[in-house]
């Protein structure tokens, strides 16, 4: 029946002498590519003036003012305590009730199924300036204003349609044998959909996850407009701590911003074990 | 195992799901039946913020302003936050609460306030231009009065008259922005370039740029353009006319003379800068400054702060003809909408921050230009040890001081016709770059833009 | 009967959550924007848009196409920018995750590493590119120097050269969509690999005719993601240029139009938001149809 079968990391297929050649060339590429910024971010942000020497020089001198600043000065943990329940609950509860939609869209034909898709899709494209203030007066109607629930329902409808469309077609690539199959087991719809459906999509729901908090854990937009009470900002205010209007401290800036992509970089580090076995888990194709 | 566990947590979310459902049932159901719903939100977000603020029934006046800096980054921040705190304190016992609060977006709040009809309290637009639509619906109360029958003419300075909109005042900003530029003396002398202060035409100013590229070492350059370029056009035009920098911009100004004459003079001495001494922010030009590598920075008095790490002698200067730019911008604006007491405290505020003890502090201690004309920078200059203070002082009374004071044409022209200028400017700091056609386009581009 | 009516009980139930974020969040300005891209409505009547007359309701529209001088500008850029993406990425992305599916040694570190970049903030990517790109000391000046010392100008101000410049800035960072890709070649059946090799379909061949088919609607996710982060690229341009020699987006003219300007233009603005949402549907349709899996019969059952 319906089992699932694990599927070890490497695939029984033989890797020839010049295709290895080649994924290596590949790896490398890439590996240079992604750290480039990265690096010169770490670099530069051991340089006290960073605008007299910008390039891919070494610092003369190890100068850790910024992070000095960022980790004594400025109480981040509170930042990364609100970012991590905003993004994290908002992630929680847009997936749910996103995969639930695409599930529905990708696997049923109903009236109306076209007309659902084309407005959430639709919503990729609503200018925020023009979003902003309708939400603002939602917000405020409803005495969320300067709240985490507040923000937590932003980042609940915030960029729904990149999760839909990610969730929806991981559930169209499922074979309808499975669903058949289970029915003529006795299961319902619910039981279709917790039992089947789910298990199989974990890894179109981890990826549209990973990309709607990663998203969240960078929002400022939102969260400098509704959030007042400095108790309540969320990571990003510790990048505006860095610009006034008359300069810009890009040793702290730089400092803040390494400081700030360590957690999700750990995180997914670390759910890298189970991110993998969501990937190959669901391995049950016609 | 995994499999129960799965559904749990699947259970939990829809569980999840369905309280987020209803609770957002019900705030829609809020947003239509908006009017009387709308009141007693407020009410009861009032009624915690005064419960928050243990004073019973009270009423509260509260404050934004964009402060929020902490010590470590931006010390100004709580110098001013200190500020706002002790005339909190000193009307404690009054009958409206006064309460600072600093914010991220202040202007962000202020749009979408003004949006849906309403205004906050009282804030601080440190700077920023009151967006017309507040002034059109006549969400922001008038000052004039007030200042007149106090007789505060001469503490709140060019508020008077820059700010004032048909006769009416409604916004006055303690620290004014005002820009000259500093140079590089020594850099100066060695290139035998003649100093700023002997410039009385942009043909005198192009002549020492001309030196300092020819007589400087390798990696020198004249000025930082860009951001400054559009500073240099700014005093230009209102050295030409002064009337053209006090109203809104307007087609015959963009079709004038003197704008072609400004636009093409500092396009020109751009281009011969060079591109890569062009930047939309001057601040990214203060190491080379600091470094001697630039010799002339276009940047505003605040500056005087940033030259600890100069070995050289740092001038302040004004631009050709003996003009400076100096321009409050939007600052203290009060709501049109509160209460007697209310708006009677927010006005004993504005009052506060431009007298001469607190005028004094903004000077001393944020080392900014305060808008009171009543203090004498200085005398008090005279009276501290402090070097940045001392070279403020030289740097203010010298823009304070000069043949004509220019508003700034961000403040009357709008935001938009500034990106646009600039952007032309900085596209013509690119060697073989067509200056006539880049300034057809702009005149263009900028008719288009206030249609 | 009864199971027809369980079903839509359960299509609704379903349909709930998404479509009440939907309706108060999105429904009401969408619907605004449409309206008042028929109206007058900027600063001097912000709380009560007018409606222009019979024979002037296109008003906005005729301003945004033949008066307002970035419009046409931002939507070459934006089609471009959408197009290039869609070009470079969809590649890029197929290639990576093919090679790291093959579990090689260090492939699982390179993953890791290719992911970070998609960790850091455009804004803050923004930045950082903007002093990489310095004209004095940036070290991708250092590079064109090399090649040719006489070089001088500042290439974030040189029209074409800029388009290129931003490109860059973000085209080969896609990280989060190799993993997604990557997910769904490790759940193809080894048999069909077992099958194909039979048949013999090896290296190329074996992905041109068993891989690539396989994932075709994950393809056209990553092609749609591409092609409406190309479409709607903000942050770069506004960090990079803020607009100059040529490079405005459209995402960047609607919010100049409605929050940079003193005038504060929202019907305006929000006529190019209809446009752009018009077009950014378009795309999405187009790249629907284009990768549209004609051949694959396992597709979700639809007739359930």
């Amino acid at each position: 029946m319906i089992g699932k079968r694990k599927i070890k990391n490497s695939n029984p297929m033989s890797v020839q002498k010049g295709e290895a050649v080649f994924a290596y060339i590949v790896m490398a590429v890439i590996c240079v590519i992604a750290l480039f910024p990265i690096v010169w971010v770490v670099m530069s942000s051991f340089k006290e003036d960073l605008l007299a020497n910008p390039g891919f020089a070494l610092p003369d001198n190890i100068y850790l003012g910024g992070y000095i600043k960022v980790f004594t000065q400025l109480g981040i943990t509170r930042y990364f305590a609100n970012s991590f329940i905003c993004a994290t609950l908002g992630t929680i509860l847009s997936m749910t009730a996103f995969s639930m939609a695409a599930y529905v869209v990708a696997r049923y034909q109903f009236k109306g199924r076209g007309i659902i898709t084309a407005c959430i899709m639709a919503t990729m494209f609503v200018p925020p300036a023009a979003l902003t203030f309708p939400v603002y007066n939602l917000i405020k109607n409803a005495g969320l204003f300067n709240t985490r629930m507040g923000l937590i329902f932003i980042y609940t409808c915030y960029e729904i349609a990149v999760s839909f469309m990610v969730i929806r077609n991981y559930f169209a690539t499922i074979p309808e044998e499975l669903e058949e199959a289970a029915r003529i087991d006795g299961c319902n719809y619910l039981q279709i959909f917790l039992k089947i459906m789910l298990p199989i999509a974990r890894p179109g729901i981890f990826t549209a996850a990973v990309l709607h908090w990663l998203k969240l854990w960078n929002e400022f937009y939102w969260a400098s407009l509704i959030i007042v009470d400095r108790e309540k900002m969320t990571v990003p205010a510790i990048l505006s701590q860095f610009t006034t209007s008359f300069q810009t401290d890009y040793n702290g800036l730089l400092s803040a911003i390494v400081v700030i992509v360590i957690p999700p970089i750990l995180l997914f580090t670390f759910s890298s074990k189970f991110f993998v076995e969501a990937l190959s888990g669901g391995a049950v194709k016609g | 195992m995994k499999k129960r566990i799965i559904s749990m947590g699947l259970a939990l979310s829809l569980l999840a799901g369905m309280l987020v459902g209803c609770g957002g049932s019900k705030s829609s159901a809020d947003a239509v039946s908006e009017e009387a719903v709308t009141e007693t939100a407020e009410a009861a977000t009032e009624a915690t913020e005064e419960a928050k603020a243990e004073s019973g029934d009270k009423e509260v006046l509260q404050f934004y302003h964009a402060y929020f800096h902490d010590e470590a980054t931006w010390p100004v921040a709580p110098l001013m936050r200190q500020i706002y705190q002790e005339f909190a304190d000193a009307h404690a016992d009054g009958p409206v609460t006064f309460e600072a609060i600093a914010v991220e977006d202040v202007l962000g709040i202020v749009t979408n306030e003004v949006a849906g009809g309403s205004f906050p309290d009282m804030v601080d637009f440190a700077g920023n231009e009151v967006p017309l639509a507040a002034i059109t619906q006549e969400l922001v109360y008038d000052m004039k009065d007030f200042i007149d029958a106090e007789g505060l003419q001469s503490k709140v300075g060019i508020n008077y008259t820059m700010n004032m909109v048909d006769g009416k005042l409604y916004t006055v900003h303690d620290q004014l922005t005002t820009l000259g530029l500093w140079y590089n003396a020594d850099a100066y002398e060695a290139a035998g370039a003649a100093t700023p202060d002997t410039w009385k035409t942009y043909e005198d100013m192009a002549a020492s740029m001309e030196t300092l590229r020819a007589g400087g070492a390798d990696g020198i350059y004249a000025y930082s353009a860009g951001q400054g370029s559009i500073r240099l056009f700014n005093a230009y035009i209102g050295l030409l006319n002064e009337e053209y920098a006090k109203s809104a911009l307007t087609e015959d100004i963009i079709n004038s003379e003197e704008f072609a004459t400004a636009f093409k003079t500092v396009a020109a001495m751009d281009q011969a800068n060079g591109s890569a001494n062009a930047s939309d922010n001057v601040g990214d030009f203060s190491s080379d400054f600091n470094a001697g590598k630039c010799c002339t920075f276009l940047n505003g008095v605040w500056g005087a702060g940033g030259f600890g790490d100069a070995t050289f002698e740092v001038r302040p200067a004004v631009y050709p003809g003996n003009v400076s730019l100096s321009a409050p911008g939007g600052g203290l604006t009060i709501s049109s909408g509160l209460s007697e007491a209310q708006t009677a405290l927010a006005l004993e505020f504005v009052k506060y921050m431009t007298s001469d003890e607190v005028q004094e502090r903004i000077f001393l201690e944020i080392n900014a230009n305060p808008c009171n004309t009543d203090i004498d920078l200085n005398s008090l200059a005279a009276g501290s040890d402090n070097d940045t203070v001392k070279l403020l002082a030289e740097a203010c009374s010298l823009a304070n001081s000069a043949d004509k004071i220019v508003n700034t044409t961000n403040y009357v022209w709008g935001s938009d016709v500034q990106t646009a200028i600039i952007n032309k400017l900085i596209e013509c700091s690119v060697k073989g770059t067509d200056i006539e056609a880049k300034l057809a386009e702009l005149q263009a581009e900028l008719t288009a833009l206030i249609g | 009967m009864k199971q027809r009516r369980n079903k839509a009980i359960f299509i609704t139930l379903f349909l709930i959550p998404a479509c009440l974020c939907f309706l108060m969040f999105y429904a009401y300005p969408i619907l605004q924007i449409v309206v008042t891209s028929f109206c007058k409505w900027d600063y001097t009547n912000l709380s009560s848009p007018q409606f222009y007359g019979v024979g002037e309701l296109l008003t906005n529209y005729k301003y945004i196409f033949t008066e307002y001088p970035y419009f046409w500008e931002a939507l070459k850029n934006s089609l471009c920018w959408a197009l290039v993406g869609v070009v470079i990425q969809v590649p890029l992305t197929l290639v990576v995750a093919i090679v790291l599916s093959k579990g090689l040694r260090f492939s699982k570190f390179a993953r890791n590493v290719y992911i970070v970049p998609s960790v850091i903030s455009s804004a803050a990517m923004g930045l950082i590119f903007l002093q990489l790109y310095n004209a004095r000391y940036g070290p991708i000046q250092q590079i064109i120097q090399k090649f040719s010392p006489d070089f001088t100008d500042s290439i974030l101000l040189m029209e074409g050269i800029n388009f290129w410049a931003i490109v860059f800035a973000y085209v080969f960072f896609c990280g989060t969509t190799t993993i997604m890709l990557l997910g769904q070649i490790h759940s193809i059946a080894p048999e069909l690999y077992e099958a194909g090799k039979i048949d013999g379909a090896k290296g190329l061949k074996r992905e041109l005719y068993i891989t690539i088919p396989l994932v075709m609607p994950t393809i056209k996710t990553v092609a749609t993601l591409a092609a409406t982060s190309g479409f709607l690229l903000y942050n770069e341009v506004f960090f990079l240029t803020n607009g100059a020699a040529g490079t405005k987006s459209i995402t960047y003219i609607i919010r100049e139009l409605a929050i940079t300007s003193s005038r504060t233009q929202y019907a305006r603005a929000n006529t190019i938001g209809v446009v752009q949402i018009v077009i950014g549907l378009l795309l999405v349709a187009v790249i629907n149809f284009a990768f549209s899996e004609k051949k694959i019969k396992n597709r979700g059952g639809e007739k359930a």
